[in-house]
């Protein structure tokens, strides 16, 4: 067991034309499972190909426990990889494939190597399946055997990349509970490539979401889901996305308003709520951008449910989820989704009026860093904070 | 169906039978005249010439006969002939599995024109480079030996090993070898134990390709061998001699080259058909 450190590292390809990480540097501790999440192309792939060994970088170091690795070939780190497309070999049965590493890396006799192929089958629920050729598995139980495959070499890491993401979606989800157990059981220190928030956010000890190469934060996940370093990360982590607004911040009445700027629909008095905004590197002239999560925003059929500030708009689209349902309508010219119980279903076209509690607000300057995250302990306070008066169609109650 | 009729353009039996008709055309044209060698191997001198050809007639075994008993025997062309072959099917293969594996692995700068020079080299007539070869096989002291023949045999097989080969092991994933190599293997062993079993289909498609053309070969046979590495062609060109031709050691020699190839055919055409489709088509 051990951890992993990057320190500066970067790979560019084709003569540095294409700069696929760029000064990277993360720190994984030992037994930690660390997921590493972005949009397809950021570099997730590249950054653990690089730990593995397949590809070298062009700057930085990357050490394994307290070994600098940069200069070893990959069987020579002792980490064991899950590839997207398992990558079993197609001409060995899956006791051979278990058993490929064991038989290369170590001196164990035929009857011990046979006997961990044997344990590591039974902890898989494969055992019935050693005899078999891979391609006459389901892609679950291949699924499976790629993970025997590591998991029998007790490596230091294991390094998975995207290895869920040919599942269907039921399937996903029972592999991810049990990778999540297995990693736990066998406390090996563990890099999850994924492009999938929700895998990201379910498993990971901590996340590290990175964007064009570069890392953009690393965190636990509710506190990149609260408090994301920026307007990317806010983006993409969460689902469905965060809603935003562009915003100005105007003095009216003696209070900071923020005031959309594609159209006067949509303005936010960050006093009314009596919240002081002492600290708030905000002002007068800015523009910014205002986020929402779509749990966060409070609709009602009626506008005198409201206290204090709301809007009215109108209802595009009710997807109705089973467990809640997602309303879409247009804020500013964008489309904003709010999450509200399945009892709350208008009908396209009907007017609504929402709100969202001051607290439940996300502020991102200029450049897209934010100033201000939302300030709920738990989401479900976002509920209690708003106006209290009940009323039909409240939110997530 | 006339529907169908009408959009092919032709009538139903046509359709129907078409494809059968030019077929069994194709088949006797290539086949008739094989026919008429193997059955002229066992017929007299006087009958072999007879017109309209006789189906039904006393063979006589006398040529084969001959051929292995007689005076000048066949027996050792026959065993230059499997040497070459076999040495060509070796170094064929064992070049073209490691040149394909480099054009498909390496990340090289203009492998596409690296690959077109190779294969290119096939592209020039056999006569062309025959002659500069046969100096340089002086010059070496190649001439008449099993090895030069080889050598020449190889050259001429190896472009199209190496792209074949190429074409197999651009079939098995990348991630197959890194896998290997994560658990444990050495560059050349991920080679070895995973991606090599892998191509085993292509390499023997390469190879009898090889021995077909090494088989066949006449023209360096020809050029590049005198009495002790003489090959089966060149017995059967020695027959037409300045006194006449031997039409009965002729056509029994023909049958003698043919058939190890056609048993041979018959026997690996399956892997054949699949090893060179393998190549061609993704799972
Ligand atoms: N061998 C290579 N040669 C050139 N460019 C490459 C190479 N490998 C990756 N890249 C580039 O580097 C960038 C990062 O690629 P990478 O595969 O790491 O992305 P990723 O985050 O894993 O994406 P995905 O979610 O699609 O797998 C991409 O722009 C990609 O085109
Ligand atoms: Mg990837």
């Amino acid at each position: 067991m051990a951890q992993i450190a990057l320190n500066h590292v970067s790979k560019a390809f084709n003569n540095g034309s294409i700069v696929a990480v760029n000064d990277l540097s993360l720190e994984i501790e030992d037994e930690e499972f660390l997921v590493l999440v972005g949009p397809s192309g950021c570099g997730k792939s590249t950054t653990l190909r690089m730990i593995a060994g397949l590809e070298d970088p062009t700057g930085g170091d990357i050490s394994i426990g307290t070994t600098r690795v940069n200069n070893l070939e990959p069987r020579e780190r002792d980490i064991a990889m899950v590839f997207q497309n398992y990558a079993l070999y197609p001409h060995m049965n899956v006791r051979e494939n278990i058993g490929f590493g064991l038989r290369l890396s170590t001196d164990l006799s035929d009857a011990d190597i046979e006997e961990r192929v044997e344990d590591v089958a039974s902890l898989l629920e494969i055992g019935e399946l050693l005899d078999k050729k891979p391609k006459s598995l389901s892609g679950g139980q291949q699924q499976r055997v790629a993970l025997g495959r590591a998991i029998v070499r007790d490596p230091e890491a294991f390094l998975f990349d995207e290895p869920l993401s040919n599942l269907d979606a039921k399937l996903r989800k029972q592999m991810r509970t049990e990778i999540s157990r297995i990693q736990e059981q066998l406390g090996v220190t563990s890099i999850y490539v994924t492009h999938d928030q929700e895998e990201a956010m379910t498993m990971g000890d901590r996340i590290a979401v990175m964007n064009d190469g570069t890392l953009q934060q690393i965190g636990e996940p509710n506190e990149v889901y609260n408090h994301p370093a920026n307007q990317f990360v806010a983006g993409f982590i969460g689902s469905p996305s965060m809603n935003t607004v562009e915003a100005e911040a105007v003095r009216r009445d003696g209070q900071t308003v923020l005031e959309s700027v594609t159209s006067d629909a949509f303005t936010y008095d960050l006093d009314a709520t009596g919240d002081t905004n002492a600290d708030l590197p905000i002002e007068v002239g800015d523009r910014v951008t205002v986020g929402v999560r779509p749990e966060d925003v409070v609709l009602r059929a009626e506008a005198a449910a409201f206290e204090g500030q709301h809007h009215t708009t109108t209802v595009d689209v009710v997807e109705p989820l089973g467990s809640d349902n997602l309303l879409y309508f247009d804020v500013g010219s964008r489309t904003w989704t709010a999450r509200v119980s399945p009892g709350f279903e208008p009908e396209s076209g009907t007017s609504v009026h929402f709100s969202f509690p001051r607290k439940a607000l996300y502020i991102f300057d200029e450049e897209g860093t934010t100033v201000e995250s939302r300030n709920l302990a738990d989401p479900a306070e976002a509920r209690q904070v708003t106006h209290g008066d009940g009323g039909d169609g409240v939110v997530n109650t | 169906m006339s529907k169908s009729t009408a959009s092919s353009g032709l009538p139903g039996p046509v359709r129907r039978y078409g494809p059968y008709a030019f077929l069994g055309v194709v088949a006797i044209w290539t086949l008739l005249p094989l026919f008429w060698m193997a059955i002229s191997s066992l017929k007299i001198r006087r009958s072999m010439f007879e017109f309209p050809p006789t189906i039904f007639f006393d063979p006589t075994l006398q040529y084969y006969v001959d051929m292995f008993m007689g005076s000048n025997p066949v027996t050792p062309f026959l065993i230059n002939s499997i040497i070459v072959a076999l040495g060509t099917a070796v170094l064929s293969v064992s070049l073209g599995t490691v040149g394909g594996y480099g054009l498909s692995r390496l990340d090289l700068r203009g492998k596409k024109h690296l690959a077109f020079w190779i294969i290119s080299t096939r592209m020039a007539p056999i006569v062309v480079v025959v002659i500069p070869l046969f100096y340089l096989y002086s010059y070496l002291n190649l001439l008449n030996t099993h090895l030069g023949l080889i050598i020449a045999h190889t050259t001429f097989n190896l472009p199209f090993a190496i792209w074949l080969m190429r074409s197999f092991f651009d079939e098995v994933p990348e991630a197959l070898e890194e896998a290997a190599r994560i658990d444990g293997a050495t560059k050349w062993e991920a080679f070895r134990k995973v991606s090599l079993p892998l191509v085993w289909p292509g390499m023997g498609a390469t190879a009898i390709i090889a021995i077909v053309f090494s088989w066949n070969d006449f023209i360096f046979a020809l050029i590049f061998t005198s009495n002790a590495t003489q090959t089966m062609p060149i017995a059967a060109s020695q027959l037409v001699t300045q006194t006449g031709t031997l039409w009965g050691r002729v056509m029994a020699t023909g049958v003698v080259i043919l058939l190890p190839m056609v048993t041979f055919g018959v026997i690996v055409k399956r892997h054949l058909v699949s090893g060179l489709t393998m190549g061609a088509v993704k799972e």
